[in-house]
Formats: structure tokens, C-alpha cells, sequence
């Protein structure tokens, strides 16, 4: 009896203290040493070259920076995580997110504010204006630019040479208006008998790319007026243009594929194994096209978004650095160092030229098609982005012509996302753009209408 | 206080204590998991329902408007009608067919143990395989399994999960194949309990195979198909996985659920303060249905004393 009562306490008491052993937090600066912590780690199993590549670039760095301790973490940027992780204080110190997810880290204080740190250090009179609203809030500046980009039109290069729209010299036969990207889509499901373009419709995806979309058809989607309040403002002509237009790809070209219920993953898929010859898409989706469905990087084209009655509008993207909320100013000045290291800061040093060009040397080994190029983060003052793009040239690995539209960036202008509510207006929108691929007598304005109230009642009257 | 009793009475009292204490001791475990994974979060999210949120900042409190927001939100009503039909699909297919099945299997003599394992098979897969596995089944070209066998007969292509009018039903198919396995395996193993002798009994009293479930084998597992009638609705009610795999809620919100609306609060606008007041009408409503349960069952019991 009293053994299996002392076996019972020990079984009970081994196991709170198994709970317990998670907790406890490290201690920051000791011995004159300070620690950080890096997201985005990559795993040493899942991800061997790119484990092996940060290591080595970590030893270096520890050696010339010996009083930095940089403990790594794998947690990377995870909507149904992060917001417990940043207010459970256990986000890495230095971690990265994507410029969708901006908004809410700014407003709720996820990042620390690095204004002051900027200034001193000559950075912010270096980053270009147009990226300067997306990286601050109220005039503080929390966010640290890595890579910015347009959206763009990613091309399935073997389904265009299939249906004759690739020239001698490689270059495809680029849509430069939408009216010309239905005609293109339309030749090569006539040629092909796959459908000529794809667009996600679901997970929000399907209202992100047609905010984008309907911008150059001329679409206001909100406006705030004199007195502060948000209006939605997209039940109009041109964003019924906008949605008729999409409706007309399904049934009056038929060039979409027949399911309607696309996520943003099954784009990848769609046009990663030539299933669909045309997205609306971001550059870095064609190093997923590459990795997760292994096509040839010489069949892959991007060109720059086309036009519509109002202009060449494209949505501005990319990811950035933020550094933890509660992070001392030593734990920034290291975070700092570590960026500046990986050549994210405009200085340009002896380290981060060669850490970039054994980056760029990594990336050609592991397949990644390099020749694509951002736009620029920083102006003119910043040695980095031309040191940047030169390495680009000589590392490239495709065919130019295949990239050239988009490379070309003549005549883009560049919006920035929605600025309240962004992703409740996608998630309405994803419904118009389905019911209007599902649905042949579908009425596009009735459908804005509804959807423009729904938003004003739902979510912008609260703003 | 214990020490001041009589001799006799202390030592029952301790040996009461100490034989509780071990007692104790084995559950706290127990008692610690549960109180911070499941009470706690619950009295905690009902508590903060009536609180405005920054993030998941806790700043003021604002009575009952995050329950104003959340119902005058001009897709509750859908949503909720949605989530109804989804329960009341499910109890239509769903909840028949593992109690079919059950009897099915008891009544068989041969191949029995092979098909217990067939139908028990679709539960061991992950729910997550499961679900990408019925959406390929439903996929709406001709690679899909559905159309291709529509394809066998000369038949065109058809949308299934696209098919607005239809989605909630496709969906409830694949969730009772996938959770049909488990549950006929407690349905099987109270059939098994039931007297050989009583099924003979009703033989030789000339009931033929139907008369003998009604009156032999549905008493007997009255009490326990109760227990899954309340269990299937409150399962069925916070289903949130498979639309948001399935259709992400589509076409144009016709799948879309109140489970799904609760984790669209809460991950996707971190808006948790209204997350939480829609898991609290979420929860009065099973409720109901649960006290419902509770008179039903103490019904039945006293029908069977």
C-alpha cells in the first residue's frame, strides 16, 4: 500500500515537473555579451544546404563579432502563432514576416521602434520614399525592408511554346494590357487545351490579387473622409468592370481551369506543373514552382502587370526584418549588426559583399533562378542595391528574355495594400470573384453592392 | 480538529485522508491538465468576451458589445443556418450509418473481422489526409475520382464541392466516412453485450430478423446512441477543418460555418475578443442541446428500471 502510494506521488510529481520544464526564460546580457535570437532558421534535416550555409555564415560572423551570441530559433512567421508568441514574449529577437502581415504588427506593437536607432545610423534617409508608409506607423519607423516587389505575371514558358507565342531569342509573347492577357490566355487553351490563366479564389487569396487587379481598372475601394471615418467605395463602375472582367475570363474566354475553389498553394501547382499557363503571382513564387514541382527554371517567365484603362497598377510586396518589442537597445545594435552582416542594410562592407556573393554562389548551387530583380529598397545614396544587382547579372541562370518584361519596370506604378481591414474586404471579395466563376447569370453589380455594405457595416463603421 | 475525536474515529480519518491522498495525488495530474487546457481557457474566454481586445491585450470592458458586433454582423445569420445544416445533414447520414453498420457486423458470420477493420480504417487516417483525400474524390474536372467514374458513363464533368446549393451535403459525406469507423466500433462492442438468449428467445417466438433489432437490439443500445446523438451534434456544430480545407467557406460563403467564423476572428482579423463571444453563443446552444440530453437520458433510464 505505502509503496504504491509513494510510486503514485513520484509519477504525479515527475510529471508537473515535466510541464514545468519548458518554462523559464534566458537571460539576455551577460558578461558584457549579448544574446539575440534569429528566426527563420533552417532546419538541419528538412533543409541541409541551407542549414549548412547559415552556419557557416554564423561562425563568421561570430568571429567578427565575438561579444554577439546568436542562439537560432526555427520559428518562422505563422499567423496562428505569432500574436500568442508576441505577446507571450517568446518571438525571436530578430524575426522576418511578410509585408501583408505589416499592418497588424505595427498596430499592435509587435515590433520595437526603430526610428531613433535608423537615424543615427544613416539608414532611413537611404530607404526610398514609396516604401517608407508600408515600414512606419504614426511617424515611427518599426520595420526593416529585406526585399520589395511588384506582382507580376508568372508564365508556364513550356505551355507558351507549345501554343507558338515564344520568339526565336526566348522572349514570350508578354499580355501588355489585360484585354491582351484574356486574347493570350484564350490562344494557348485553344492551342494547348489547358487553361491559358488561373487565379486563386479562396483563403483570401482570391481578393488579394483582385484588389490588385481591379486597381487598374480604375477601383477605389475605400476613402476616408474629413472626418476621420472609413467609406467603402468599390460598388462602382469600374470595379463592376473590374469583377465583369473576371467573370468574362470563365465564361465568355473559358480560359480558367474548371475548378473554381483555388487557394494560393494550388496556383503553384496549377502553373508549376503546366496544368495553367498564366497567374497573377509574386517573383519568389518561382522558386516554389521550382522546388516543390520541379520545374525547369528555363520554363518559367515573369513579366511586369498589364495594363488596364487606368493605368499600370501593381500591388508593392515583399518581407522585412522586425526586431521583438521588448529587446534592449544592445540586443537592436545587435540585431543591426546581423542584418548589416547579411547585406540588408545599405552599408556596404568588405563582410557583406562577400556574404552576398557566397549567398548568391549558394543559392545558383541549390537551383534557385537568379536573375529576377526587386525593385529598389534603397535610393540612390545606397551602395548595397547596386552592388546587389550587379551580382544578379553575373550569377543569372536563365535566359533574359524570359524575365525581361518584368525586370523592365517602365510605366509601373506601385500601391501599396488597402489600408484598413485589408484582409475582411479580401475575404468578401473572395466570394464575389467565386459566385461570379460559378455562377453564368451571376449580376456583378448586385453582387459589389452587397459586398460593399457588408464591409461598411461589418467592418469599417468601427474604424 | 481531527485529533480531538475519539482514538478509533482519528485512525479512520487518517487512513480516509491518506487513502484519498494518494488519490489525490494520482489525479492531480489530471485535474491540472484539464483545469489550464479546458476550464480555465473557458471561464477565462467567457470573462474577456465582455472586454475589448488589442491583439490579445485585454484593455476595457464594454458589456455586451462584442456580442452586439458579432450577431449584427450581416453573415451571422447564414453562417448560423449553415452550421444547422450541417448537424442536421449529419444526423440524417452520419448518425444512422455507423448504428447500420454496428448491426451489420454483428449479425455477420463470416469475413467479419476483415470488414471491422475495413470500416474502422478511414479513422486511423490523419483528419487533415483524409480531408485532401475527398477533396481530390470531389475534385471538379475529370481527374477527380467522382468525375471520372461520371466520365465512365458518358456523363460531363460536374462542380460537387462548387456546387453551392450542394457543398454542406459533400462535405457531411466525407466527415461520416471518415468518423463512421470509430463509433461503430462502441456501437458493435454494445451490441456484443446483448444476450445471445434473448435473440433466441425471440426466434423461437417467430419474430423475424427486423422485429428482432426493434425489439431486441435497439433497447439495448438506446442509451448509448443517445450519448452519440448529443456527441455527433456538438461535433458536428463546431466543425471548422473541413470547410476551411474543403472550400475555405466557399463558394461565395456557402459552406462557411460558425467554427470556421470563430477562427477567421480570431487568427485571421486577431480580432479574439469576438472570437470568444461567438464561442460563448456557440456554447449556449449546446448547452441547451446537452440539458436536452440530460432529461432524455434519465428518461430512458427510468424507462428501463
Amino acid at each position: 500500500m505505502k509503496k504504491r502510494r509513494i510510486l503514485a506521488m513520484l509519477l504525479s510529481c515527475t510529471f508537473i515537473a515535466s510541464c514545468m520544464a519548458g518554462c523559464g526564460k534566458q537571460e539576455t546580457v551577460s558578461d558584457g555579451k549579448v544574446t539575440i535570437s534569429v528566426g527563420n532558421w533552417p532546419n538541419a534535416e528538412a533543409d541541409p544546404e541551407g542549414y549548412a550555409r547559415e552556419m557557416e555564415k554564423l561562425e563568421k560572423f561570430n568571429k567578427l563579432y565575438p561579444n554577439i551570441e546568436v542562439i537560432t530559433d526555427e520559428w518562422s512567421y505563422d499567423v496562428k502563432t505569432f500574436v500568442a508568441k508576441a505577446e507571450g514574449g517568446t518571438l525571436p529577437t530578430l524575426y522576418t514576416a511578410h509585408f501583408t502581415e505589416a499592418d497588424k504588427i505595427k498596430k499592435f506593437g509587435y515590433a520595437c521602434d526603430i526610428t531613433d536607432y535608423m537615424k543615427k545610423h544613416e539608414v532611413s534617409d537611404k530607404i526610398n520614399e514609396y516604401i517608407m508608409d508600408s515600414i512606419s506607423y504614426e511617424g515611427n519607423i518599426y520595420l526593416i525592408p529585406f526585399s520589395i516587389y511588384s506582382l507580376g505575371i508568372v508564365m508556364n514558358l513550356d505551355l507558351f511554346e507549345q501554343a507558338g507565342l515564344i520568339a526565336e531569342d526566348g522572349t514570350p509573347d508578354v499580355p501588355e494590357t489585360f484585354a491582351e492577357l484574356a486574347e493570350t490566355a484564350k490562344i494557348i487553351k485553344e492551342k494547348t487545351g489547358k487553361p491559358g490563366f488561373v487565379l486563386p479564389t479562396t483563403q483570401n487569396a482570391g481578393g488579394w490579387i483582385f484588389t490588385s487587379l481591379a486597381w487598374n481598372f480604375g477601383t477605389k475601394f475605400m476613402e476616408q473622409g474629413a472626418d476621420g471615418k472609413w467609406k467603402a467605395t468599390f460598388n462602382s463602375p469600374e470595379c463592376e468592370a473590374a469583377l465583369q472582367y473576371v467573370k468574362d475570363l470563365r465564361w465568355k474566354y473559358d480560359v480558367l481551369p474548371s475548378n473554381t475553389l483555388v487557394s494560393n498553394a494550388d496556383v503553384q501547382k496549377f502553373v508549376g506543373s503546366s496544368q495553367a499557363a498564366m497567374a497573377i503571382a509574386a517573383p519568389d513564387v518561382v522558386n516554389s514552382l521550382i522546388k516543390s514541382y520541379q520545374l525547369d527554371k528555363e520554363l518559367i517567365g515573369f513579366a511586369k502587370m498589364p495594363a488596364g484603362e487606368n493605368g499600370r497598377i501593381s500591388l508593392m510586396g515583399g518581407g522585412f526584418y522586425a526586431i521583438e518589442p521588448n529587446a534592449t537597445e544592445e540586443q537592436v545594435d545587435a540585431c543591426f549588426k546581423w542584418m548589416e552582416f547579411n547585406g540588408v542594410t545599405p552599408k556596404l562592407t568588405e563582410e557583406n559583399k562577400q556574404t552576398l556573393r557566397e549567398d548568391m554562389e549558394s543559392d545558383k548551387e541549390n537551383g534557385i533562378l537568379i536573375g529576377i530583380k526587386d525593385i529598389s529598397l534603397w535610393n540612390g545614396k545606397a551602395e548595397v542595391q547596386a552592388y546587389r544587382d550587379s551580382l544578379i547579372e553575373e550569377y543569372r541562370n536563365v535566359n533574359p528574355n524570359h524575365i525581361k518584361s518584368y525586370n523592365d519596370q517602365s510605366g509601373v506604378e506601385y500601391q501599396a495594400e488597402e489600408p484598413v481591414c485589408a484582409q475582411e474586404l479580401y475575404s468578401l471579395l473572395d466570394g464575389c470573384v467565386q459566385e461570379v466563376l460559378i455562377n453564368e447569370n451571376a449580376d456583378c453589380k448586385q453582387l459589389l453592392e452587397k459586398a460593399a455594405s457588408d464591409f461598411q457595416q461589418n467592418f469599417l463603421d468601427y474604424e | 480538529m481531527m485529533f480531538n475525536v475519539k482514538k478509533g474515529k482519528k485512525r479512520f480519518s487518517l487512513t480516509v485522508l491518506g487513502n484519498e491522498l494518494s488519490a489525490w495525488m494520482l489525479i492531480l495530474p489530471a485535474i491540472f491538465c484539464v483545469y489550464f487546457l479546458v476550464v480555465r481557457p473557458q471561464i477565462m474566454g467567457f470573462y474577456w468576451s465582455f472586454f475589448d481586445m488589442h491583439g490579445y491585450r485585454v484593455e476595457e470592458f464594454v458589456g455586451f458589445e462584442n456580442y452586439r458586433r458579432v450577431i449584427s454582423d450581416t453573415m451571422f445569420l447564414k453562417t448560423l443556418i449553415n452550421t444547422c445544416k450541417y448537424v442536421i445533414f449529419s444526423l440524417l447520414i452520419g448518425y444512422l450509418c455507423p448504428i447500420v453498420l454496428a448491426i451489420m457486423l454483428n449479425e455477420m458470420v463470416h469475413v467479419r473481422n476483415a470488414l471491422r477493420v475495413m470500416i474502422y480504417l478511414p479513422s486511423i487516417l490523419p483528419a487533415v489526409a483524409g480531408i485532401a483525400l475527398w477533396y481530390m474524390i470531389y475534385y471538379p474536372d475529370q481527374s477527380g475520382l467522382l468525375n471520372m467514374v461520371l466520365g465512365w458513363f458518358g456523363a460531363e464533368p460536374y462542380g460537387w464541392l462548387q456546387d453551392s446549393r450542394n457543398t454542406i451535403l459533400y462535405i457531411v459525406i466525407s466527415m461520416t466516412w471518415q468518423g463512421a469507423g470509430g463509433t461503430v466500433i462502441y456501437y458493435f462492442s454494445a451490441l456484443q453485450g446483448v444476450n445471445r438468449e434473448l435473440y433466441e428467445a425471440a426466434m423461437m417466438d417467430g419474430a423475424g430478423f427486423f422485429r428482432r433489432i426493434r425489439i431486441v437490439t435497439l433497447p439495448h443500445i438506446a442509451g448509448i446512441s443517445l450519448l452519440f446523438l448529443v456527441r455527433q451534434i456538438i461535433n458536428v456544430f463546431s466543425v471548422m477543418e473541413q470547410p476551411l480545407q474543403m472550400t475555405g467557406g466557399g463558394p461565395n460563403g456557402a459552406s462557411t460555418t460558425l467554427g470556421l467564423q470563430v477562427y477567421k476572428y480570431g487568427f485571421e482579423s486577431i480580432k479574439p475578443q469576438f472570437a470568444m463571444a461567438l464561442g460563448v453563443i456557440m456554447f449556449l446552444i449546446l448547452m441547451a442541446v446537452t440539458v436536452f440530453y440530460f432529461y432524455l437520458n434519465k428518461k430512458i433510464e427510468s424507462n428501463n428500471e
